[in-house]
C-alpha cells in the first residue's frame, strides 16, 4: 500500500514537502502578508514556515484531511515569533538566494498604491483586535478555514475559535459605530507595510513582534 | 459553521487581493527549502528550550544542527496556543527561603560602574547532550570550555564566542563563514538598542522591574504561549534562567530574579548537588514527569555557580555546567585583568 502523504511527511520525505510547497505555499504566503503587512517578510514567512513544518513533522497525525490547517497555524507562530523562527534556522535563511529577478516595476507600483490604502483602512480596524482575535480572522475569514480547522491550526477548542470570533465581530462592529460617530478614537503606529518594518521590532522579543506589527492593542 | 458571521467579518475588514509569489521565487524557495530539509537528517527528540536557546548562540552550522536536534515534541514554536495564566502557590517553603536568602546575598554585591562600550566576558565549563538520530537517550558531549563575550549596551554590537577551538562572532545578522552580515538598505533589519527579555543586554537587565510579581508578570506576559512542553510555569523559570545563566545580572535585578522564582508555582530545593566541576552547591529545581532543571548555588555565598539538567524519561544528564570567571572587559576578545 503506498503510504499517504501524511505518513511521508512525518517520515520526512522530502518530495512530500515538495508536495506541501506546491499545494500550500501561495495560502501561506497569503496569510502570511495579512498578519505582517509586508510581501517580502511575507516570502520569509513562507521559507520559515515549512522549515519549521519539518522540524515539527513528527506532530503530524497519521490520519485526517488536508494539511493546510497545520501548516496555516505554524504560519501563524512564525509570525508571531518571527525572531525566534528566523534565529532558529538563521543558518538556512542566510542560505536563501536573494530576490534576484526584477520585479514588474508598473504592477509593483500599482499595487502599492492600491494596497496602501487598503492596508490603511485594515489596520484601523484590525489592529485594534486583540493577537488571538487577529488569528482567528486570519485563519477562519481570510484563509478560509472552518472552524474545526481554525482549532487544529491554533491548537485551541472549537468553542474558543468561535468565542473570539464573536468578540472581534463585537469589537468591529462598536469601532464601526465609532466611526460613523466622528473623529477615529485613536492614532496606530505608523504601518505602511513597508520592507524593514519587521526589523523595527526587537529582536527575540517572541510574540510582540507580530503583535506590534499588527499594530497591537494590548 | 456560521457563515453569516464569517462574512459579516469579511465586509468589516478590507482584504487585500491575494496573489502568487513572485515570477521565478516560487520555485527559488521551493528548491531552498528542499536542499535544507535534506540538509537536516530526521532527528526526533524532546529537548528543554534552554538547551536550543544555548545551541541557537553557536555558529551557524551548529545552529542548523541544534535545529534540527530540537525535533517536534517539544517547543516554544509549537503550534498550539498555550494560556499564560499562572496556577496558584508558589515554591515549596524551603525553596522559598532558600531563595529569599539567595536574593538578599545577591542584593548585598556592589553595582559596577559600567560602560556602553564594554562587553560582559563569562567563562564557564559546558556539557550538553544532543539526540542523535531519533534516539530517546541523549548523548552527553565532553565537558568544555567556553567563553563569551557580550555587548553591555546594544545588541547589534558583535559578540564573541569561544568554545572547542572555534572563534565565531555572536550577532543577530547572519554569520557566514565566520563573517557578520549586515542587510543592504532596505532589507529587513534587527532592531538595535538593549534587547528583549529573550535577547537582553545588561542594559536591559538594570531595566527590569524591581518588584518581584511585576517582574513575574512580564516574563509571564513576555512567554505567554511558549513553552508547551513545560507550561506557563516551567517557560516561566526556563526564562529566569536563561537570564542569569550566562550573564552578569545586575545586584538590584538578580534580587528581583530570585524573588519572582519563588512565586512559581513547582519550584523545589535540591540539597547537596555539584556543578560540573565538582563545587558542592545547593539548587532551586523545577521539574515535570519530563525532565528537571536545577540552577546551582555556592552554599556559603550563594552565588550562581551553574546548572544542571536531567531527562527524566532517561534517567539522564542532559545539561552540565559550571561558572568560572564574570567580568566587564572593554573588547570582544579581550580577558579580564587580574
Amino acid at each position: 500500500m503506498e503510504p499517504s502523504l501524511r505518513g511521508r511527511v512525518r517520515d520526512g520525505d522530502p518530495d512530500a514537502f515538495g508536495v506541501l510547497f506546491d499545494d500550500h505555499s501561495r495560502a501561506v504566503y497569503n496569510l502570511a502578508f495579512r498578519l505582517t503587512g509586508s510581501w517580502a517578510e511575507a516570502e520569509e514567512v513562507v521559507s520559515l514556515t515549512f522549515l519549521e513544518a519539518w522540524r515539527l513533522r513528527a506532530r503530524v497525525e497519521p490520519d485526517g484531511e488536508s494539511l493546510r490547517p497545520w501548516l496555516m497555524g505554524i504560519t501563524v507562530n512564525v509570525v508571531r515569533n518571527f525572531s525566534r523562527a528566523a534565529r532558529r534556522h538563521k543558518a538556512a535563511m542566510a542560505r536563501l538566494p536573494e530576490p534576484s529577478a526584477v520585479p514588474d516595476f508598473a504592477d509593483e507600483l500599482a499595487e502599492r498604491i492600491d494596497g496602501t490604502a487598503r492596508l490603511a483602512a485594515l489596520r484601523a480596524a484590525f489592529g485594534r483586535l486583540r493577537p488571538a482575535e487577529q488569528e482567528v480572522i486570519a485563519l477562519c475569514v481570510w484563509a478560509e478555514l472552518d472552524y474545526a480547522a481554525a482549532a487544529e491550526a491554533l491548537g485551541v477548542p472549537i468553542g474558543t475559535v468561535r468565542s473570539r470570533l464573536h468578540r472581534a465581530r463585537a469589537k468591529l462592529r462598536q469601532l464601526a459605530g465609532e466611526r460613523q460617530r466622528g473623529p477615529t478614537p485613536r492614532q496606530h503606529a505608523g504601518y505602511a507595510g513597508e520592507p524593514g518594518r519587521r526589523g523595527e521590532q526587537l529582536p527575540g522579543d517572541g510574540g510582540k513582534s507580530a503583535r506590534s506589527a499588527l499594530g497591537g492593542t494590548q | 459553521m456560521n457563515g453569516n458571521e464569517i462574512s459579516e467579518l469579511a465586509s468589516m475588514l478590507p482584504s487585500p487581493a491575494a496573489r502568487d509569489l513572485p515570477g521565478e521565487r516560487a520555485n527559488m524557495l521551493r528548491e531552498h527549502m528542499l536542499t535544507e530539509l535534506r540538509r537536516a537528517p530526521a532527528k526526533n527528540a524532546a529537548v528543554p528550550r534552554r538547551i536550543r536557546r544555548r545551541l541557537a548562540r553557536r555558529p551557524p552550522r551548529i545552529a542548523m544542527a541544534g535545529a534540527c536536534v530540537v525535533a517536534a515534541a517539544a517547543g516554544i514554536g509549537g503550534f498550539a496556543i498555550v494560556s499564560g495564566t499562572r496556577s496558584p502557590g508558589g515554591a515549596t517553603p524551603a525553596a522559598a527561603r532558600l531563595l529569599a536568602r539567595i536574593a538578599n546575598a545577591a542584593e548585598q554585591q556592589s553595582s559596577p560602574q559600567v560602560r556602553d562600550s564594554e562587553f560582559m566576558y563569562i567563562r564557564s565549563e559546558v556539557a550538553f547532550a544532543s539526540y542523535n538520530n531519533g534516539s530517546q537517550t541523549p548523548t552527553m558531549d565532553k565537558l568544555h570550555e567556553r567563553q563569551v563575550w557580550l555587548p553591555v549596551a546594544n545588541v547589534c554590537v558583535t559578540g564573541l564566542l569561544i568554545e572547542e577551538g572555534e572563534r565565531t562572532p555572536l550577532s543577530l545578522y547572519p554569520v557566514v563563514n565566520g563573517k557578520v552580515v549586515r542587510p543592504s538598505p532596505g532589507e529587513p533589519s534587527v532592531t538595535c538598542g538593549e534587547g528583549t527579555v529573550n535577547g537582553p543586554t545588561y542594559r536591559l537587565l538594570q531595566s527590569l522591574p524591581a518588584d518581584p510579581r511585576a517582574l513575574l508578570n512580564l516574563i509571564y506576559a513576555d512567554t505567554r504561549g511558549e513553552g508547551q512542553a513545560v507550561g506557563p510555569d516551567g517557560e516561566a523559570f526556563t526564562t529566569i534562567g536563561d537570564l542569569i545563566r550566562e550573564a552578569i545580572v545586575p545586584p538590584r535585578t538578580a534580587a528581583a530574579l530570585y524573588r519572582a522564582a519563588a512565586l512559581i508555582p513547582g519550584v523545589t530545593l535540591v540539597g547537596h548537588v555539584t556543578n560540573a566541576v565538582g563545587q558542592p552547591g545547593i539548587a532551586i529545581a523545577w521539574s515535570n514527569g519530563q525532565g528537571r532543571m536545577e540552577w546551582i548555588f555556592d552554599q556559603a555565598t550563594l552565588q550562581f555557580i551553574g546548572e544542571r539538567d536531567y531527562d527524566s524519561k532517561a534517567h539522564e544528564l542532559t545539561g552540565d555546567t559550571a561558572i568560572l570567571q564574570e567580568a566587564f572587559v572593554s573588547k570582544a576578545g579581550q580577558l579580564p585583568g587580574r
